[in-house]
């Protein structure tokens, strides 16, 4: 290293200690007031008609779980070979009494490993019992918004699933999230991890 | 089958050996079942001997699993008008006949020498071929000068032997409630089928000249542990081959409600 090439190395240094003392000297502080107060769900599950009733296969039923607020719902069911459809298992309930929210449901853990031509679907129902759509259960997606469901109504939640003869009797665990708002933007925002 | 007379004999044939006599459609006459008649009839013409013959072909196709069946004929006549010359009378024979060889398959006679009201027969065998046949009325008149017959209807049964050509298990510890549904119905010809399908004692699928009269059956109950039959009773008046798809449905609990398993089912019939 020359003499120039000191003198720079030097210069740089300086600087840079110079600049570090300026940025630590000054900080402000702004106040923001967070109020939370937290409110009953105003959309929560509700166990179908058929919810742990029989299910095929001796000594099964339609499993369904409820969380201690109604705010997740674990669902067990014994499919087999062919169709096999599952009514009115669970429901989404509006207990709002004025407001609506849009709604969607978003698959966040799909089945895999099942065979290429096999079918596992949530179907939902209106109240009236019009279907609204069909959520694949195969596939990492959201619905967007499948409708504005009005105070006081709720959308009824059946299951379908194909599966071909030949193949190992199904198994595995779907994950599904159910989103409502208020508004309902152009996307569905994605939790923070 | 198409058993009755609706204004029209056709696809009846009808041969007369007698040379004015003539078989005929006629409405409104009394005490038909649905006011339609096939008549057969002389007035004022002696008649030493002769013969009318109405009858339709029919094919009774194959049914996997099945080997024999048991076929019914039915009809109801009338004769209306006789007047004899002395030793005069009217034979009728009704059954199944089979043209390749000439002969009944089974068959039942009535000979009359006068009047009769409505009257009401059948005849019943067991065939082990399927394939070409006739259900068939034959009237022989002898020393006859005037005479009316009427005939109300005509058709035929046709049951598999064992009646079942597929089992329904229940293997599980609960009773099902089953039925099946018809999809769809393809061949050649399908306004020629004729069938009935049912599971245990359900109200059948009915299918009349190709069209779907009941598209499923009742609904039945599987018991745990029990075998529950699937009937096909299938003929068709043409030869070919059809297709039906239909769907066995079970659930948990009756009406479609709560778990529904749906099993594909084809049948293929074929015959001639």
């Amino acid at each position: 290293m020359n003499k120039n090439q000191k003198r720079t190395l030097l210069a740089l240094a300086a600087l840079a200690i110079a600049v570090a003392v300026v940025n630590a000297s000054v900080f402000a502080y702004y106040q923001i007031d967070v109020t939370i107060t937290g409110v009953q769900p105003p959309v929560v599950f509700v166990a179908g008609n058929n919810a742990n009733k029989a299910d095929l296969g001796a000594g099964n039923s339609i499993a369904v779980a409820l969380g201690a607020n109604s705010t997740s719902a674990a669902i067990t069911i014994h499919p087999t070979y062919q169709h096999t459809y599952y009514h009115d298992v669970l429901k989404v309930n509006n207990i709002d009494r004025n407001k609506a929210y849009y709604v969607a449901f978003k698959v966040t853990s799909a089945i895999s490993s099942w065979p290429s031509d096999s079918v596992a679907k949530m179907i939902i129902y209106s109240s009236g019992g019009s279907k609204v759509t069909d959520v694949d259960l195969k596939a990492n997606s959201d619905t967007g918004w499948i409708g504005l469901l009005d105070a006081n109504d709720y959308y009824r939640i059946d299951f379908y699933i194909y599966y071909p003869e030949g193949n190992q009797l199904p198994g595995g665990t779907v994950q599904v999230q159910l989103i409502y708002s208020p508004q309902n933007p152009s996307t569905i925002p994605t939790l923070p991890s | 089958m198409n058993a009755n007379f609706s204004g029209t004999l056709s696809p009846w044939t009808t041969i007369s050996s007698i040379s004015q006599s003539a078989w005929s459609p006629a409405s409104g006459v009394q005490g038909a079942s649905d006011g339609y008649v096939a008549s057969f009839s002389e007035t004022n013409r002696d008649v030493d001997t002769g013969y009318g013959e109405i009858y339709q072909e029919i094919f009774i196709p194959s049914v996997a699993g099945s080997s024999s069946y048991t076929v019914t004929v039915y009809i109801r006549f009338q004769i209306s008008r006789f007047q004899a010359r002395g030793g005069g009378s009217i034979s009728i024979t009704y059954g199944l006949f089979n043209p390749a060889t000439n002969s009944w398959v089974c068959d039942q006679s009535n000979t009359y020498q006068g009047t009769t009201g409505w009257t009401s027969y059948s005849v019943s065998c067991s065939i082990s071929v399927s394939g070409s046949y006739r259900l068939r009325a034959y009237i022989t008149v002898t020393n006859t000068r005037t005479f009316t017959i009427y005939i109300d209807y005509l058709y035929i049964s046709v049951y598999s032997s064992s009646s079942a050509v597929l089992n329904v298990y229940n293997r599980d510890s609960q009773p099902y409630y089953a039925r099946l549904m018809l999809n769809s119905v393809t061949g050649l010809n399908p306004q020629n089928l004729f069938c009935e399908i049912g599971i245990g004692d359900s109200q059948p699928i009915q299918i009349r000249s190709g069209q779907i009269v009941a598209g499923e059956t009742s609904e039945v109950v599987l018991s745990s542990g029990s075998f529950t039959p699937i009937n096909v009773k299938c003929l068709t008046t043409s030869r070919g081959s059809y297709t039906l798809t239909l769907t066995l449905r079970y659930c948990t609990v009756p009406g479609g409600n709560g778990v529904c398993v749906y099993y594909p089912l084809t049948i293929v019939l074929s015959s001639g």
